[in-house]
């Protein structure tokens, strides 16, 4: 399970916090309003996940903690040293070094399609020009070794290999700069099933054999239940839930999280008929049309994140109090390592929909009402 | 709902033709694709061999496979959009009974627009980034309907609300950056289906979308099935948005249909080896720790001269026969399925 955790190294010793951090795009009155109060914690050889629609601010997170957008307001810290306040050459020293490197979503697009494999992977040990070009050849096969890319590729162009091996090389050229930190956006989703666990896979391996921290962007919620430990959900710019992945999924404590994971495609009723019998800790999924507020229009929401509850519009539980902004409030835990959820209702929402003597519902959603 | 909405079984298993999935009276037909070859590289590698599938009015079509098994070069040909290079060498498409092999750039013109509409995985690089998105959809109604520009506007906000976007007037201002990614894609449908096809091409259409917009639009595409009869044909590679959308399944691998059914029989009782292996190692809705399977090995590359099984490498199953012997699909029941030892096999979904 958590088990790189508890082991007793570092628990206590978060490798990136992240606190208060406010992120404004642009300047006047075009300026646009992120991130607002967002925490978030990783610890050595953890694997984070976040989650969150489209415009969220996983990115702008994810380039924020890069040091490619500057906080507004809150501070990131890596071990103990402030990086979000680093300017110029202290800032591109901290980028030069490589403890923090990202990884993009579509590898076709982020790989120079006139380069080599053996170039790309290079590139960012020739651009620190600190090692001989014998060093750099020696860690470019030990970086695709660690990814398990074979030698015969180095002299092939991104457009040779297939999709998994070229986000393979992707972390490779992440790896040869020996990160402690890798940021994922979306690692996975330009590929098929196979190739996607194979991937995830293999940054599971990386974070037990080199102790890599990982924070991995995705929008597959099941993939990502498969190998992360902790997750964290945006929306709209604030963190809503913030905990052990497995226990968030098994029951979410914000409506927003319950309405992604029931709004994840399953198998029909039947099929999952045959799965085994959820332990009993495990609640009975619920079902999207319990959590959907059917005439929400998400077109007209105030893009003011300090004016309540960024979920309300869409909320089904949402009432008066929702106009001001919920405190993150701690929710307790078996695993350890805290749980926290930013919603008025999250003690009491379940229990409207559980008192209702509901049917079996329907494999298949109905047609929309028009 | 109930499940024999769900699927509609074959009414007589004596109508299906060896070879095309489940083709029933001809009239029904809106796509059918016969026997269809497909070479890249200007001839020099087949990338797609021998596919044939058809959709019927008010049926949605689910094909999957990897990427690069063939899905999206079938479609492309089926729209007559190959890229540059790609050719269809053999077989045939047909709308309505039409042959597109004989359609003129103008006939193609006039098909695209009214009989089959094409929704893609990236909505936002298909929209005109500095023009409101209703303008576009009225300029697809003006050229290709034929409407004076106060019809187009009309029907253009019909549209918006019919894919499910309730304040359509202030939408049809907006410009493309405005708008999430959801919206975008049901104004991409809006515009696909702006001229009443009866056919939908959706390569990828949700894969790029969060979770709870793919499930609106999943639900948007069952509406317009319902209510419009529109058939679909839904390429994906995600097993699960299959299963919660399409009525039956084809299982492409590394360019040729290995399996094709109603889409309870392929997920409950898969024939094909690979259509197995494939639903071990998707994530179905399973939200617990677990070590995440593949397949081992990679599939042939494309166009690659095989003499026998394309999965053989692959498959757990396979004999020397398999490596040796070409194997045709055979079709039972409405259930096709191309591997020598099908019969033998007693596949389930969880064994592995």
């Amino acid at each position: 399970m958590t088990a790189t955790v508890e082991s007793g190294r570092s628990v206590d010793l978060p490798l990136l916090s992240v606190e208060s951090v406010d992120v404004h795009l642009g300047r006047g009155r075009r300026a646009a309003h992120i991130l607002s109060q967002v925490d978030l914690t990783v610890r050595p050889g953890e694997i984070l996940g976040v989650i969150g629609e489209t415009g969220s601010g996983k990115t702008t997170l994810a380039r924020t903690v890069m040091g490619l957008a500057d906080p507004s307001q809150g501070e990131i810290r890596l071990q103990d040293k402030v990086i979000s306040s680093l300017r110029g050459s202290a800032r591109r020293d901290l980028r030069r070094g490589g403890s923090v490197q990202f990884v993009f979503q579509d590898p076709l697009r982020s790989l120079d399609p006139d380069l080599t494999v053996e170039q790309l992977v290079a590139e960012g040990l020739v651009t620190q020009g600190q090692a001989s070009s014998h060093e750099i050849a020696t860690r470019v096969r030990e970086a695709l070794g660690w990814v398990g890319l074979d030698e015969s590729l180095l002299s092939k162009h991104p457009a040779q290999i297939s999709g998994g091996q070229r986000q393979r090389v992707s972390i490779a050229r992440a790896l040869v700069l020996r990160p402690q930190l890798l940021i994922c956006d979306e690692p996975v989703s330009a590929l098929d099933s196979s190739n996607r666990n194979n991937i995830l896979r293999l940054l599971d391996e990386l974070r037990t054999s080199r102790g890599l921290s990982v924070i991995i962007i995705s929008h597959d919620l099941s993939s990502l239940a498969g190998i992360a430990d902790r997750v964290l959900v945006l929306y709209r710019g604030r963190v809503v839930e913030d905990g052990p992945i497995s226990e968030v999924f098994a029951r979410p404590r914000h409506p927003y999280t319950a309405l992604l994971i029931a709004s994840a495609p399953a198998l029909s009723d039947q099929l999952a008929d045959q799965r085994p019998e959820p332990s009993s800790e495990q609640h009975r999924p619920l079902h999207v049309r319990q959590l959907r507020l059917v005439d929400a229009d998400t077109a007209t929401v105030s893009n003011d994140l300090e004016a309540g509850c960024v979920f309300r519009a869409r909320c089904r539980f949402a009432t008066d109090v929702c106009g001001t902004v919920p405190a993150a409030q701690d929710v307790p835990t078996a695993h350890g390592g805290g749980w926290r959820v930013s919603c008025h209702h999250h003690s009491t929402w379940r229990a409207e929909l559980e008192d209702a003597d509901r049917p079996r519902v329907p494999a298949r959603p109905e047609p929309l009402p028009h | 709902m109930s499940t024999d909405t769900q699927l509609r079984e074959p009414e007589t298993s004596d109508a299906l033709r060896t070879g095309v999935a489940g083709q029933r009276s001809p009239g029904q037909d809106v796509l059918v694709i016969d026997d269809l070859t497909v070479t890249v590289h200007n001839g020099a590698l087949e990338a797609v061999r021998g596919v044939s599938l058809a959709v019927r009015r008010g049926e949605v079509v689910g094909l999957v496979g990897e990427s690069g098994s063939g899905k999206t070069l079938t479609c492309r040909a089926a729209l007559g959009i190959l890229a540059p290079g790609c050719h269809v060498a053999e077989g045939s498409v047909s709308f309505g009974g039409q042959d597109t092999a004989e359609f003129s750039n103008k006939a193609w013109r006039a098909v695209r627009g009214s009989r089959v509409g094409a929704v893609f995985q990236d909505p936002g690089s298909y929209l005109n980034p500095s023009v409101p998105v209703g303008r576009q959809l009225a300029e697809a109604l003006r050229s290709v309907q034929g409407c004076s520009r106060k019809q187009a506007k009309q029907r253009a906000l019909e549209l918006l609300r019919l894919v499910g976007l309730r304040d359509a007037e202030s939408v049809y201002r907006q410009i493309p950056g405005e708008l999430s990614g959801g919206m975008l894609q049901r104004v991409m449908i809006a515009i696909a289906v702006s001229g009443d096809p009866e056919l939908l091409v959706a390569d990828e259409a949700t894969t790029a979308l969060d979770v709870t917009i793919q499930a609106e639009i999943i639900e948007l595409i069952l509406r317009l099935r319902d209510e419009r009869g529109l058939g679909v044909l839904f390429v994906s590679h995600d097993l699960a948005v299959i299963s919660e959308l399409c009525d039956r399944v084809v299982v492409f691998y590394a360019g040729e249909i290995v399996e094709a059914g109603p889409t309870e029989e392929i997920l409950l009782r898969p024939r094909h080896p690979y259509t197995q292996a494939m639903l071990r190692v998707a994530s179905l809705g399973d939200y617990t720790r677990r070590t995440l399977d593949v397949i081992e090995g990679q599939p042939p590359s494309v166009g690659a001269q095989l003499p026998g099984c394309r999965f053989a490498d692959r498959c757990g199953f396979a004999t020397e026969q398999c490596r040796t012997t070409p194997v045709a699909i055979s079709s039972g029941g409405g259930h096709e399925v191309r591997c020598l030892r099908s019969d033998e096999l007693s596949l389930t979904r969880l064994a592995s």
